[in-house]
C-alpha cells in the first residue's frame, strides 16, 4: 500500500511527533510505504473558483504553486491520511487549504451518488481516506463533527473506504494504537 | 443592536456570498440594527493579524453572522483562519463580561451549488463549535443549496433563482433582531429549491447544459486524466 500523509500536525507539535511516529510504526509493521507532506510548509493559494480545471485545462489547476505536486500524489496513492489538530470540529486551516484545491480531480460530469448530486471523479479508483485528528480536550462534539466531515469527504470524492481516529489529551496509549490499527485494517486494499 | 457580518467571499466583486451579505445587511438595517462587515478577503492568500478596527468590531458586536460558501464539504480555509483569529478575541470579551451579561449571539449562512442540505451540514456544525469555543450563544444556521445560478448578482435582481434566499434571509433577519434561534420557517425556506426536479432529470439536464458549454468553449478532452501516469 502506498500511503500519502497530508499532515498539519506541525501546528500542534506536542501531539504531532508522537502521532506521526505511531503512524510510521503501523506502516512499518505492515510493510507499507509512507509519503509524508507537511502541509503547513507548503505554498498554496486559495482556490480561485475559476473552473479552469473543468472548462479550460481539464484536470489541471491554473494556479502554479505547490498544489501541482500534491495532486498527482493523491491520485497515485492507495490511501490518503488527513492528519490534523482538530479546529472547530474540522481541519487545521493549512490542511483545508490543500483540500479546497482538489477540484481538478472531479470531472464536469454530473451524477447521483448517495441520493445527492455530485461530480464524477476523473480517476478510478480513488484512494481510501483516513482522518487522524488530535484535540486538546475530550469534547465529544468536535470529535463527532470531525468524523462526520471525513464521511462527507468520502461521499463527495467517491472514496471506496474511509475511517477516522480521534486522539485526545491523554498520552498516546494502547487504545490509540488499537484504534489506528483497526482503522488501517478497514482501509487496506487487499490483493 | 450591533451586528457583525463576517463575509467569507474570496471572489469579489461578483460573488454569491457578497450578494447574500448585502441583502442580509439591508434587511437588518431596515429593522433598526447597526451593521458592520468583516471581509475574509485579506486572508485568502495571506495570514494577517486582525486590525484594531476588526478587533473593536468583534468586541462590541451583540450578534455575529458568518456567511460563507461551502468548499469541499465545509468552510473554506480563509474563513477558517479568520475564525481562528477571532476566537480568542471573542473569548476574552466574553470572559471579561460581568455575570449575567447577555452572550453574543451567533448565526451562520452557508451556501453551495449542490441542492441537498447535507452539503452544508458539516460547515454549520463547525460554525456551532466556533460559537461555543468563542463564548457565544449559538442560535443556528441556514444552508442554502442551488445557489450557483445567482452568479453574484444582487438577490433582488436574480429573479426566481434567488427566491429561497430572499425569503430565508428575510426570516433570518427577523430572528436576529428578535434575539431568537433560527426559525423553522427560515429553515424550510432555505431547503426549498426554486426549480425542484427529480434527481435523474436534474442530472440529465445539467449534463446536457455542460456538454453544450464545453462544446462552445472548444474543450477537446473534458475527461482528461493528466495525473494517471504520474510517477
Amino acid at each position: 500500500m502506498r500511503i500519502l500523509v497530508l499532515s498539519a500536525l506541525a501546528a500542534a507539535p506536542e501531539a504531532g511527533r508522537p502521532l506521526e511516529a505511531l503512524l510510521q510504526a503501523e506502516a512499518n509493521r505492515r510493510g507499507w510505504a509512507l509519503d509524508s507532506v507537511d502541509v503547513t510548509a507548503l505554498n498554496i493559494r486559495h482556490c480561485l473558483g475559476c473552473a479552469a480545471c473543468s472548462k479550460r485545462t481539464p484536470g489541471i489547476c491554473a494556479i502554479p504553486d505547490d498544489m501541482q505536486h500534491v495532486l498527482p500524489r493523491i491520485v497515485t496513492s492507495d490511501c490518503v491520511v488527513l492528519a490534523t489538530p482538530i479546529r472547530f470540529g474540522g481541519h487545521h486551516h493549512t490542511l483545508k487549504r490543500v483540500l479546497d484545491r482538489v477540484l481538478p480531480l472531479a470531472s464536469p460530469v454530473w451524477v447521483r451518488r448517495a441520493r445527492e448530486l455530485h461530480n464524477r471523479m476523473r480517476y478510478s479508483p480513488m484512494p481510501s481516506l483516513l482522518g487522524l485528528g488530535w484535540q486538546t480536550d475530550d469534547a465529544p462534539g468536535p470529535a463527532d463533527t470531525f468524523r462526520f466531515l471525513i464521511q462527507r469527504h468520502a461521499v463527495n470524492l467517491d472514496l471506496p473506504r474511509h475511517a477516522s481516529v480521534v486522539c485526545g489529551p491523554s498520552a498516546l496509549n494502547d487504545g490509540h494504537r488499537a484504534s489506528l490499527a483497526e482503522a488501517l485494517d478497514t482501509l487496506e486494499v487487499l490483493p | 443592536m450591533n451586528v457583525l457580518l463576517v463575509s467569507g467571499s474570496c471572489r469579489p466583486p461578483r460573488a454569491n456570498t457578497q450578494a447574500m451579505t448585502a441583502f442580509l445587511k439591508q434587511q437588518l438595517e431596515l429593522r433598526g440594527a447597526a451593521t458592520q462587515v468583516l471581509e475574509v478577503l485579506p486572508w485568502r492568500d495571506a495570514d494577517p493579524e486582525l486590525t484594531h478596527e476588526a478587533i473593536a468590531a468583534a468586541r462590541s458586536c451583540q450578534t455575529m453572522v458568518i456567511l460563507a460558501p461551502v468548499y469541499v464539504d465545509t468552510l473554506p480555509a480563509p474563513t477558517l483562519r479568520l475564525l481562528e483569529r477571532l476566537c480568542p478575541v471573542l473569548r476574552d470579551a466574553a470572559d471579561g463580561d460581568s455575570p449575567g451579561s447577555p452572550q453574543v449571539a451567533a448565526y451562520a449562512v452557508l451556501h453551495s451549488g449542490y441542492p441537498e442540505p447535507a452539503h452544508q451540514e458539516a460547515g454549520l456544525r463547525q460554525c456551532g463549535h466556533f460559537a461555543s469555543q468563542a463564548g457565544m450563544q449559538w442560535r443556528g444556521g441556514l444552508g442554502f443549496g442551488g445557489a450557483s445560478p445567482i452568479d453574484g448578482r444582487p438577490l433582488e435582481q436574480a429573479g426566481r433563482f434567488a427566491s429561497h434566499l430572499r425569503q430565508g434571509l428575510t426570516l433570518l433577519a427577523d430572528s436576529i433582531v428578535a434575539g431568537e434561534d433560527v426559525s423553522q420557517a427560515a429553515t424550510r425556506a432555505s431547503r426549498r429549491i426554486p426549480f425542484p426536479l427529480p434527481g435523474f432529470l436534474l442530472v440529465r439536464l445539467m449534463n446536457a447544459m455542460t456538454r453544450r458549454e464545453l462544446k462552445n468553449l472548444g474543450v477537446a478532452e473534458p475527461l482528461a486524466h493528466p495525473y494517471r501516469d504520474a510517477p
